[in-house]
C-alpha cells in the first residue's frame, strides 16, 4: 500500500565501535539514516526491495 | 426527542461503548500540529507526510497531477485549522490512479473495536469536509494484518461549504488486529480515483478481502483539475454507532501524541548541548527524545550546524553514532576534519534534524 522510491542504500558503521549503525539511503529524494529495526517503515521497505531484487545495499566504506 | 434528551441518550450510548474520555482514536484530528511545515508545493507522485502531523498524502499515479498541501486556517466554527489539498497540475484519472489523505493506527490502540472477535463493535467516523466540487466521495478502511477492507461513501452537497459527515461501520468479526505497535488499520479520504477502482461493486460497508475494483465508490469526485480543492478537519473515530461531539484536546496534548511518531529538533544556541570528541574528526552528543518513539526512528539531517573549537566553525556533517537511534534518543556524530582533541568537550549548535517513527 506504500510506495517509496529508493535510489541508493549503504550500510553505515559506527567508527568508534565498528558496528553497523544503520543504512544511509536516499528515499523519495531525501537522504536519511534508517535504523536496523524491522518496525521502522524505511528499513522495512529497504529490506522488502532487497528481497524483491529491486535494491542492493552497498557495503560500508 | 429534544436536543438535550438526544445528547443524554448519545452520552448513554458512549458509556455503553466504554469511553467517556479519550473517545477519539484519531490523533491531531483538529489539524493543529504541523511539525514539518504548514505548506508543501508541487507535490506530485510521491506519497508521504508533508504538513499536518499523522495525516499523510498517498498517491498512485505516474501522471501529471500536482497539489499544494497545507495546514489551512480556513476551518468551520470551533476549529482553527484544516488539512487542504489544492490541485495545481491537472490529470484525467485513468487506470488505478488514486489519491487520498490517510490516517494510520497502531494495532494496540484499536483493540477496543474488537476486530476478529465475537464481540466486535461498530465504529463511527465523523468529520468536516469542504470541497470545490460536489458529488460522491469515498471513505475507505484497510486493515493490515488480516487484509480486510470496506468503505462507505458520502456526498458533498454544496461547493466551498463546510459540511459535517458521520459514517458508521459495522462490526467485523473476522480477522484480528495485531496487538502491538505495528500498523493496525487505516482510514482514507479519497479525493481522486481512476476507473479501475470503481469497476466492481463498491463494498458500501460490507467487509471483505481487498479487491482493487471495489475500493472506491462509482463516480468518485476527482479533485484533479487546477484550482480544485478538498479539505477536512474535526476528524473523530470512536467506538460505537453514534457520533459524539468532537473531543477537543489541547495543542500540547496533541503535540505529544504526534511526537511518538515524528519529532523535529533545532539545537539552538540558547541551550547548546555538549559533545565529547573520540577522534580528531568526530565528536558525539547524546540527544534524548521528548517523547518515547513508536519504534527506532529514521534520522533526517536538515542542517549540520556549528561546533565550537575556540570559535564557531561549520561542521562537515552529522551522522548517527553508536548502534543507531533507540526509541528514547539518538547519539549524533558531529564531524569536522582535524578539529578536535580526543576526550575534550565541545559545544555544538544549530544542528537541525528530525526523527521519523511513522507507521
Amino acid at each position: 500500500m506504500d510506495n517509496m522510491n529508493i535510489t541508493s542504500a549503504q550500510y553505515q558503521v559506527d567508527a568508534l565501535s565498528g558496528t553497523n549503525s544503520g543504512i544511509q539511503a536516499t528515499i523519495d529524494g531525501t537522504e536519511m539514516s534508517a535504523p536496523l529495526d524491522p518496525a521502522n517503515r524505511h528499513y522495512a521497505e529497504i529490506m522488502r526491495q532487497v528481497e524483491a531484487g529491486e535494491l542492493v545495499i552497498a557495503d560500508a566504506e | 426527542m429534544s436536543s438535550k434528551a438526544r445528547g443524554l441518550a448519545d452520552l448513554g450510548n458512549v458509556y455503553d461503548d466504554g469511553a467517556l474520555s479519550n473517545r477519539n482514536l484519531i490523533i491531531n484530528g483538529a489539524m493543529q500540529v504541523a511539525q514539518r511545515g504548514t505548506s508543501a508545493t508541487g507535490v506530485t507522485n510521491t506519497s508521504g507526510y508533508y504538513t499536518v502531523d499523522r495525516f499523510d498524502y498517498y498517491t498512485q499515479s505516474s501522471g501529471s497531477v500536482g497539489y499544494t498541501l497545507s495546514q489551512s486556517t480556513d476551518a468551520p466554527n470551533g476549529f482553527g485549522s484544516s488539512l487542504k489539498a489544492e490541485c495545481t497540475a491537472s490529470q484525467t484519472p485513468t487506470g488505478n490512479f488514486n489519491t487520498y489523505f490517510r490516517h494510520k493506527f497502531e494495532g494496540q490502540n484499536v483493540q477496543s473495536i474488537g476486530f476478529g472477535t465475537p464481540d466486535a463493535k461498530p465504529f463511527t467516523v465523523s468529520f468536516w469536509v469542504k470541497s470545490s466540487k460536489t458529488g460522491p466521495f469515498t471513505l475507505s478502511i484497510y486493515r493490515y494484518s488480516s487484509i480486510r477492507t470496506t468503505g462507505l461513501s458520502y456526498t458533498v452537497n454544496s461547493v466551498n461549504t463546510w459540511e459535517y459527515k458521520t459514517l458508521t461501520f459495522s462490526p467485523d468479526t473476522t480477522g484480528a488486529v495485531n496487538n502491538d505497535a505495528s500498523q493496525g488499520f487505516q482510514v482514507a479520504w479519497f479525493f481522486g480515483s481512476g476507473p479501475d477502482l470503481q469497476s466492481g461493486t463498491f463494498t458500501n460497508g460490507t467487509w471483505s478481502s481487498y479487491v482493487e475494483d471495489e475500493y472506491a465508490v462509482s463516480g468518485q469526485t476527482n479533485i484533479t483539475t487546477i484550482g480544485d480543492t478538498f479539505q477536512i478537519t474535526g476528524v473523530q473515530l470512536e467506538v460505537g454507532d453514534t457520533a459524539t461531539p468532537f473531543e477537543h484536546r489541547s495543542y500540547g496534548d496533541e503535540l505529544a501524541r504526534c511526537q511518538r511518531y515524528y519529532e523535529k529538533f533545532t539545537l539552538i544556541d540558547a541551550y547548546r548541548p555538549n559533545a565529547i570528541a573520540w577522534g580528531t574528526g568526530n565528536t558525539n552528543a547524546a540527544i534524548p527524545f521528548t517523547v518515547t518513539k513508536r519504534a527506532s526512528p529514521t534520522l533526517i539531517v536538515h542542517a549540520s550546524g556549528d561546533v565550537f573549537t575556540g570559535s564557531w566553525v561549520s561542521a562537515d556533517g552529522v551522522a548517527i553514532a553508536g548502534t543507531g537511534p533507540t526509541i528514547n534518543g539518538v547519539s549524533l556524530d558531529i564531524q569536522k576534519a582535524s578539529a578536535y582533541t580526543v576526550k575534550y568537550g565541545y559545544f555544538i549548535r544549530n544542528q537541525i534534524f528530525s526523527v521519523d517513527a511513522e507507521l
